[in-house]
């Protein structure tokens, strides 16, 4: 069963392909309908059969627009003859009156040249070609991509001071066809004016706008004049705008057809930079005439919602103190107010938080905190004081909070001691960002840190090290030389020595009489460092007392005598005698 | 006479210009001309060398162009002459704590709170007074009666003892010569010396480190906060300490 079912299908297509070839290719357009009012599409379809071709191109005949829709095949047998056949559909139409003529449309299959007969479409007017010369006007309307407004929140205001936010509104409007994407959000254009506390993510809705609807954003904000005088406040927004391509209108499908399609919208896109007309607002410099001391910039209307003072304080000794201010107006540039009565405190700067109450925080309330020292004792009365500028009544004003009765102990504070405390207190904020400013004078600080690594450094530190090693050094030298003990110590020595020399010179001359002479000498010297004793003045007696009679010592003195007074005719024993002065030397301690 | 009558003239000239020099710069700066500014601080440091003061007003200006890495270093450098600018440490603190920058200290662990009172160069000009002072007092004792000489062994006594102490500091302060700051955004610590090698971890401008050696272009540093170490490219870090 499969053996024949397998012979029958290739059987099949074999028979299906040669009967292919036998089939001629053939081309068939048809439009359909031939007439067709302004900007309604007619469908025009080209069959080949017989062969299979790609997507035939359509002759350009001016005004007349051509979008190719799709293509179909199928294949289908009878009789055992296959045949094939491919359908392209196009829709054409126009946005302008008139006869068009599509000329012979061309196709090759297989090798084989097809031409389709000249077909002709009557585009008539319906009374919709007004309307679409209208879109063209409106292709060449310069707002046709948004436009943007700015207005004041408070219409009564016509001008505002100098740091007076003004509350504004700004919007743009899109078309409703528009694909918009914003790249910027609004921002001053010119120098006059600057922007404040813009929100984020704008408002969106739809809206009405001399007659024609838009998709509308809405940003809420403020805007401050940076100089006195009437100039326009510009803002623009950058946006990327794709709108549909006038050049390439779209055709709508034909009321009744049963072909669905129009064409599809082609759009552009565009970099638009959206900017305001120009809206003039006058600015006011603050009055100088009534301008309280404590003045800070703060322009609106503030009033004190709470406040926290401590009851009871120590004169010298830093407490916190807060308090809220709620209102509307500059906000951002207000500063803590003082405590009063001023001569009493002494503050410095501390932390504020701001709580916006609307989108623009135009309105809301701040919270400031800061440290304060008394600076005399008593029961006093205590209360903050706001300088402002009230924009409405064209005016500043002063306003105190609650007053609330304080007891301070201890001594009142010395304005020396108020220093020091102010050098002991946090150091004062210079500018907006915090940072301290910049140093008045050139104050070169001390050496580098590379100091001592520095050949001249080491060499200059190794040298006075040096020279105060060597003064010890010196001194023990000194002390040492200078010595008496050891300098009579050292003549001794001399003297020994000469009296030596002295004896062994009498030796070689056989002088016996001045050889004990020396060397009694030396002995003696000898002796005398011993007994702390005159030299010479040492005699046999001493000796004998001192170191015994049987001391070579004795030996020595007593044979020195026998030569010196009565043994001069007996026989010099010269090497005895040398033995005996040596020992009577060592016999000597040292 | 003459030659000392024309290196006064020359010492009095220069002394001019370098007040100048630093008005010009003080004057652009409030003037918001931060670029000049610069110019003219730089201008001065490389000219007349370092000064706390210069570079304190550097730190501002490049704090206020956002550069926070040359703002830090000059901030370091500052205190570095002298610890005890309150106003440095102020605008350090700030710029440290915007950028989300580590509170660090240069000052290395386990030294007594004393050490920070004084620089590394203060230190080091405290152990050479102490040596002169050791060396004026030990030749006077040589020469003196014994009632000056006893005061003058205290002298010698307080001299060594400031001497040992002084450089003992310095010597445990010595690191500071090799502390760098990150002067650029974006940079990492790679694992070898090489452009194109991983990656360990970025490095946010302003932070501080270690240069422990050098191989080529590459400083192998150790990051004082977490103790990462890696290499980076020498261009994109400045020691503390400036060298000649």
């Amino acid at each position: 069963m499969v053996a024949l079912d397998s012979t029958f299908f290739r059987g099949a297509i074999a028979g299906c392909l040669l009967a292919q070839g036998l089939v001629a290719a053939e081309l068939r357009a048809t439009l359909e309908p031939q007439r067709v009012a302004v900007g309604e599409a007619a469908n025009l379809s080209l069959r080949i059969s017989g062969g299979d071709a790609d997507t035939p191109t359509m002759p350009d005949v001016p005004n007349l627009i051509v979008q190719f829709q799709g293509k179909n095949q199928s294949i289908s047998i009878i009789n055992g003859v296959t045949s094939r056949s491919a359908t392209f559909s196009f829709v054409v139409g126009s946005q302008k009156t008139g006869e068009y003529l599509i000329t012979p449309i061309t196709v090759s299959v297989g090798g084989q040249v097809l031409q389709a007969p000249p077909l002709k479409l009557t585009v008539f007017d319906d009374g919709t070609a007004k309307a679409n010369d209208q879109s063209k006007d409106v292709a060449d309307d310069p707002n046709r991509l948004g436009i943007m407004q700015v207005e004041l929140t408070t219409p009564e205001r016509q001008e505002i001071y100098l740091g007076e936010i003004a509350p504004v509104r700004i919007r743009a409007f899109f078309p409703m066809d528009a694909q918009v994407r914003l790249e910027s959000a609004p921002q001053p254009a010119g120098g006059s004016f600057t922007l404040h506390n813009i929100n984020e993510q704008p408002q969106q809705s739809i809206e009405t706008k001399d007659g024609k609807p838009y998709r509308s954003l809405t940003w809420f904000g403020g805007i401050s004049g940076t100089k006195s005088g009437t100039e326009p406040v510009q803002l623009t927004i950058k946006a990327v705008v794709a709108v549909p391509d006038a050049t390439k209108p779209a055709l709508r499908p034909r009321i009744g057809s049963r072909f669905p399609g129009g064409t599809r919208v082609s759009y552009v896109e565009e970099n638009v930079t959206l900017q305001n007309q120009d809206i003039s607002l006058p600015v006011k410099p603050l009055p100088i005439e009534g301008r309280p001391a404590n003045f800070s910039g703060a322009v609106g209307e503030f009033s004190f919602d709470a406040l926290d003072i401590p009851a009871t304080w120590n004169t010298g000794e830093p407490q916190r103190v807060a308090l809220r201010i709620k209102g509307s107006g500059n906000f951002a540039i207000m500063k803590a107010p003082e405590l009063s009565p001023a001569e009493l405190w002494k503050w410095y700067p501390g932390q504020d938080q701001f709580t916006p109450g609307d989108i623009a925080s135009f309105s809301g309330s701040k919270v400031f905190q800061y440290n304060a020292i008394a600076r005399r004792n008593g029961e006093h009365d205590v209360a903050f004081a706001l300088s402002y500028f009230d924009p409405k009544q064209a005016k500043y004003l002063t306003i105190h909070s609650d007053t609330k009765r304080v007891s301070i102990q201890g001594e009142a504070i010395k304005e020396d001691e108020a220093k020091v405390a102010e050098a002991a207190a946090p150091t004062p904020i210079a500018d907006s960002q915090g940072t301290m400013p910049l140093r008045e004078s050139n104050h070169r600080g001390s050496v580098s840190a590379g100091l001592a690594g520095r050949v001249d450094f080491i060499l200059l530190g190794g040298i006075v090290a040096f020279a105060s090693a060597l003064a010890p050094t010196f001194a023990w030298w000194r002390q040492r030389h200078l010595d008496p003990r050891r300098r009579a110590n050292q003549l001794r020595q001399q003297t020994i020595a000469a009296a030596m020399r002295d004896a062994e010179r009498h030796v070689r001359t056989q002088d016996a009489a001045s050889y004990w002479q020396s060397a009694r000498i030396a002995l003696q010297t000898a002796l005398a460092a011993q007994w702390r004793v005159q030299a010479h003045a040492i005699s046999l007696h001493d000796v004998m007392h001192r170191c015994g009679s049987d001391s070579p010592v004795t030996a020595f003195f007593r044979e020195a005598d026998r030569w010196s007074y009565g043994a001069a005719s007996q026989q010099p024993a010269w090497d005895t005698w040398r033995v005996l002065h040596q020992q009577a030397l060592e016999a000597i301690p040292t | 006479m003459r030659r000392l009558i024309l290196g006064c003239v020359s010492l009095f000239l220069i002394a001019t210009v370098h007040a100048a020099s630093f008005e010009d710069a003080r004057a652009a700066a409030k003037n918001g001309d931060w670029n000049t500014a610069i110019h003219h601080y730089e201008t001065i440091l490389k000219e007349h060398g370092d000064s706390a003061s210069v570079h304190y007003n550097l730190g501002l200006c490049y704090q206020q162009q956002a550069d926070t890495g040359r703002a830090v270093l000059a901030y370091e450098r500052c205190l570095a002459m002298n610890p005890r600018a309150a106003d440095a440490r102020h605008n350090l603190a700030i710029l440290r704590e915007k950028e989300s920058l580590p509170m660090l200290d240069t000052l290395p662990e386990g030294l007594p709170p004393f050490v920070a009172w004084f620089s590394r160069g203060e230190w080091t000009m405290l152990f050479l007074t102490a040596l002169v002072l050791l060396l004026a007092a030990s030749w006077m004792a040589v020469f003196t009666s014994t009632s000056i000489r006893r005061v003058c062994m205290a002298v010698i006594f307080f001299s060594i003892i400031l001497a040992i102490a002084s450089a003992w500091v310095g010597i445990k302060r010595s690191g500071v010569t090799s502390m760098a700051v990150i002067l650029s955004s974006g940079q990492s610590l790679r694992l070898s010396p090489f452009a194109n090698a991983d990656e360990v971890i970025s490095c946010p401008a302003g932070s501080l480190c270690m240069i422990e050696w050098e191989q080529g272009n590459f400083f192998y540093v150790r990051m004082l906060s977490g103790n990462s170490r890696g290499w980076l490219t020498k261009q994109h870090l400045e020691r503390i300490a400036r060298r000649r």
